[in-house]
């Protein structure tokens, strides 16, 4: 399996407080990574710093063989670099078709008719053809973010980052957009997914790393992760989510 | 008899100058909103650059068109700048350009407020959608802005409309300039002439506002069913 993405000894502070100190991990081709902590241990930090969004102070980070930074296209590596976030952001001017359509037209100079059918195909995935002339404000909250899935799927990324992107959502809404990363993942869609969600945590990553503090502080498989956390911190963060149950 | 004087407003010569008064009042009105809204996207569009190489030279220009009153800066450009720096404007000229100045610094605030009231996530997802900052402008933050701009723009549109009477004070002959004329031919005449004369001009002003009221109450419920 070819590595797609490598994060070394990543490190990142807003002023005197520490978000990002000393991250590792890697993702290989195909694979799922999900990471999860506490609110504030960084990981949503280290999401957007994959991507340029937010600038890291030291450490490196090598996507498809490239080592990003200052310096860095961001536009032409954020066009292979999907993201997701947890706020609905659609755009709320643009009808379902032109908010997936806008970027593969602007940034890849794709023709419309092209751009539209690629939509069209991931509309008819996530089964939402028929709102292809809706406006944002006319979906649901999990319709809504299954459209900002197709919209960042429609760049034909080589990773797609996902942001804690049920945490806005109801139950019922969570489930039917964790039904659609799962077939995603299914795609062999390379995935990072940051998640609060245990139980799916437990079923959609190959990996995971769980974070606190701005370290990584266990990485492994996720059913040993659940099953036997080696460490104290973990085993207190995982007890959390058993006293809500 | 209650009605008495009103012929005044049937007489085609004292219409045919009160139309004349009129053409300029909306001429001046019209190309000064152009320009206005013109200039206050792009101004706006800038002002949203925290940099103070921005902020303090707009926050000045912004702060001296609303402290100073319009008729200040009319009488600033028609006579201050013509004998210092040698301009000849014409009154007319002088009109638009103070005209355009100051809805400009009006519509640029406007104009940033509504952009930066937009949720930050907007021009995040558009970044990693690997968009330049221009095609988010363009195609994002200003399509979005501009439907919550409406109802303040359109306010900002009837208030230079309306302040076009003080254009009188640099020789202009709009047409409230040409209604006061046309009562003090008739005064003696014709007692009412005043009531008549400025019934009208108030209908006029009524008839021109009024659609561009509907206008935005029409688009702000059309963008709003979005």
């Amino acid at each position: 399996m070819s590595e797609i993405l490598a994060v070394r000894n990543l490190r990142k502070s807003f002023g005197p407080h520490v978000v990002l100190d000393g991250i590792d991990f890697s993702v290989d081709e195909g694979k799922v990574l999900t990471i999860i902590g506490a609110s504030g241990c960084g990981k949503s930090t280290l999401l957007r710093t994959i991507n340029g969004l937010e600038a890291f102070d030291g450490g490196e980070i090598v996507f498809d063989g490239e080592r990003l930074g200052p310096g860095t296209d961001w536009r032409r590596v954020r066009s292979h670099i999907g993201m997701v976030f947890q706020s609905y952001d659609l755009f709320n001017h643009l009808k379902v078709i032109d908010n997936i359509t806008l970027a593969p037209i602007k940034v890849q100079n794709k023709r419309k008719e092209e751009a539209e059918e690629i939509a069209m195909n991931l509309l008819r995935r996530i089964r939402l053809d028929d709102k292809r002339n809706a406006y944002p404000r006319e979906l649901s909250g999990g319709q809504k973010q299954r459209v900002a899935i197709a919209r960042a799927l429609a760049m034909q990324p080589r990773i797609m980052l996902f942001d804690e992107i049920t945490a806005s959502l109801d139950p019922e809404m969570s489930q039917e957009v964790l039904e659609a990363l799962l077939e995603l993942a299914a795609t062999k869609m390379t995935m990072i997914v940051v998640t609060h969600e245990m139980g799916f945590a437990k079923a959609i990553g190959d990996d995971l790393l769980f974070m606190d503090d701005g370290k990584v502080v266990e990485r492994g498989a996720p059913r040993d992760f659940f099953a036997a956390p080696r460490t104290q911190r973990a085993r207190r963060f995982l007890s959390r989510f058993e006293y809500q149950i | 008899m209650p009605f008495s004087g009103a012929e005044i407003l049937f007489d085609p010569a004292n219409l045919a100058r009160l139309g004349e008064g009129l053409i300029v009042t909306v001429r001046i009105a019209a190309i000064s909103i152009v320009f206005a809204f013109l200039f206050g996207m792009v101004i706006g569009v800038i002002a949203l650059s925290r940099s103070g190489f921005v902020q303090i030279p707009y926050q000045l220009f912004l702060q001296a068109i609303r402290i100073v009153p319009q008729i200040v800066w009319l009488f600033l450009f028609f006579f201050g700048f013509a004998r210092l720096l040698g301009w000849n404007w014409s009154g007319e000229t002088t009109g638009i350009v103070v005209f355009s100045i100051w809805g400009a610094a009006e519509m640029a605030d406007l104009v940033r407020a509504s952009i930066s009231s937009l949720p930050a996530h907007q021009t995040q997802s558009a970044l990693a959608l690997g968009l330049a900052r221009s095609q988010i402008y363009l195609h994002v933050l200003i399509p979005q802005a501009v439907r919550r701009l409406i109802p303040a723009s359109i306010n900002l549109a009837t208030r230079i409309i309306k302040t076009t009477p003080l254009l009188v004070l640099i020789t202009i002959v709009e047409v409230l300039k040409v209604g006061q004329q046309l009562i003090e031919a008739k005064i003696l005449t014709n007692p009412a002439a005043a009531f008549w004369i400025y019934g009208l001009i108030f209908v006029i002003y009524f008839l021109i506002c009024f659609p561009i009221a509907v206008l935005s109450r029409r688009l702000e419920a059309k963008w709003s069913a979005q």
